[in-house]
């Protein structure tokens, strides 16, 4: 069937949610047939496309529950907060810069300034940009229904394409993590076609440096896979050991055998596992650079 | 909460006010093309890839083509419609482009104009990286973007002579800065 993109057919009841607590006592009632609508940069996409077709749009983007943003011992990005708030506020910070590359590589303006942090979670995609940077960074996301709270990792929250943990009557509040101590830095490495294109492939590297010594690693990549993955085999190959040129060629090549991507639109299996291993030493190579500032 | 089929919607668009009765799947590029007859802003991909339906919502750049109108209640929205001066004298981007000849097609001048305006109300003196990095989501597939990005750069440099101020970029992007800090 060819889609018409000019008009979204489906037909649903629009309601704007005044605060947080009301959000979710109405998803308690219509969770199984409602979506939430923060920037619907992706959402009304899906939606034109066929992919949902929920009886309710919940906005929440007016919710001033999830705009927080707070730097202390753990970094809070609240789920509503839109790129072009996060970006600048994250470059404020100095220190996370796998996660302000990831944003930034969004490119397309008119995206950063209406999509949110936690929108590009909630929507599941393998190939979400700032997924591997959060996971490299050990996020937690905390979701919240009428029922109670939650703290799920991050990297146990996609499932599979398109797919998370979140339930019908679940809204992601806010992704949080650890701020780095010092000796630790990350960096975040996309391939796309053109400018503002889908991810090819990403990778993104946090590592924590003493002297020569990589003390420990986080290796996470989107797009080569059913969710963003971590590369543990390499992460593993990498703690403890002093860097060089040799040992950053072998963990590359340990990166290409930790991934599972496919054939698809946009590129084969083997050139994503070519690729999989240059970014990976590229953004190895970045972070480990900065981590001794 | 508010609930209803069928919504009431106040729109401003370039200084007027509209009242319109929507279905909650109205998209906002529909609205200015059919129902207000601006058809300025264009429909091309549909799927938020190519920038032809970008306008100003509030003052920040944004897809019309996936915009749902109810979304947009209260909100003030500027089109290509809306740049010009009151007199319909063409902005100082509007003639660069004619100069620079940055125009082939047209389809994706509106989106590239409201983005150039965009960008000099944030920086005024754009480097060439930065113009183009501001044009990232506006795909052209006549000019090859060189036209374009020489059309932007004098329009800076016309706007810098005239003292033309382009007015405040609607995000405080400094203030988040120093919030982190």
């Amino acid at each position: 069937m060819t889609v018409n993109t000019r008009v979204l057919v489906n037909d649903f009841e629009y309601t704007v949610a005044s605060s947080l607590d009301k959000a979710l006592a109405f998803l308690d009632q219509h969770g199984d047939d409602a979506k939430v609508l923060a920037g619907g940069t992706d959402l009304i996409i899906q939606m034109k496309l066929g992919r949902w077709s929920p009886g309710h749009v919940l906005d929440v983007s007016k919710l001033g529950e999830l705009k927080h943003l707070e730097a202390g011992e753990k970094v809070r990005l609240g789920a509503g907060r839109r790129y072009m708030d996060v970006l600048p506020y994250l470059r404020g910070l100095g220190r996370y810069h796998g996660l302000v590359e990831a944003i930034d590589s969004i490119g397309k303006l008119q995206v950063l300034s209406v999509a949110t942090i936690g929108g590009n979670l909630a929507n599941g995609s393998p190939a979400a940009d700032t997924a591997p940077p959060l996971i490299t960074y050990d996020a937690n996301v905390h979701v919240r229904s009428a029922h109670g709270e939650r703290v799920i990792p991050l990297r146990e929250f996609h499932t599979g394409p398109g797919a998370t943990v979140l339930a019908p009557d679940e809204i992601i509040v806010d992704v949080e993590f650890d701020a780095f101590p010092d000796g630790r830095a990350s960096a975040f490495r996309k391939l796309t076609r053109v400018a503002s294109d889908i991810s090819k492939v990403t990778c993104a590297v946090t590592v924590q440096r003493d002297g020569e010594t990589c003390t420990s690693c986080r290796i996470a990549l989107g797009a080569v896979g059913p969710t963003p993955l971590r590369a543990r085999t390499a992460e593993a190959a990498l703690e403890g050991r002093a860097i060089d040129a040799s040992a950053v060629d072998e963990c590359a090549r340990l990166v290409v055998g930790d991934i599972a991507p496919i054939d698809d639109v946009r590129c084969s299996e083997m050139y994503r596992r070519e690729a999989a291993g240059v970014l990976f030493k590229d953004a190895f190579e970045a972070a480990w650079e900065r981590a001794t500032c | 909460m508010l609930r209803s089929c069928t919504n009431a919607v106040i729109l401003t668009v370039n200084g007027d006010e509209h009242m319109l009765v929507v279905e909650p799947n109205e998209l906002l590029i529909n609205v200015l093309r059919n129902e207000l007859g601006l058809t300025g802003s264009k429909y091309g991909c549909g799927t938020g890839q190519c920038g032809a339906c970008t306008v100003l919502i509030d003052g920040e750049p944004a897809l019309a083509c996936i915009t749902l109108v109810v979304a947009c209640d209260g909100s003030e929205i500027v089109t290509i419609e809306g740049i010009a001066g009151p007199d319909g004298d063409l902005h100082p981007i509007q003639e660069a482009f004619l100069d620079e000849n940055a125009v082939q097609c047209g389809f994706c001048t509106p989106g590239m104009i409201l983005m150039a305006g965009d960008l000099l109300r944030r920086n005024p003196h754009p480097t060439e990286e930065e113009i183009r990095h501001h044009i990232k989501g506006n795909i052209c597939r006549c000019t090859g973007y060189n036209g374009i990005v020489r059309a932007i750069q004098k329009a800076a440099d016309r706007m810098a002579d005239r003292a033309i101020v382009p007015g405040p970029a609607a995000m405080n992007e400094q203030e988040l800065v120093e919030e982190a800090r």
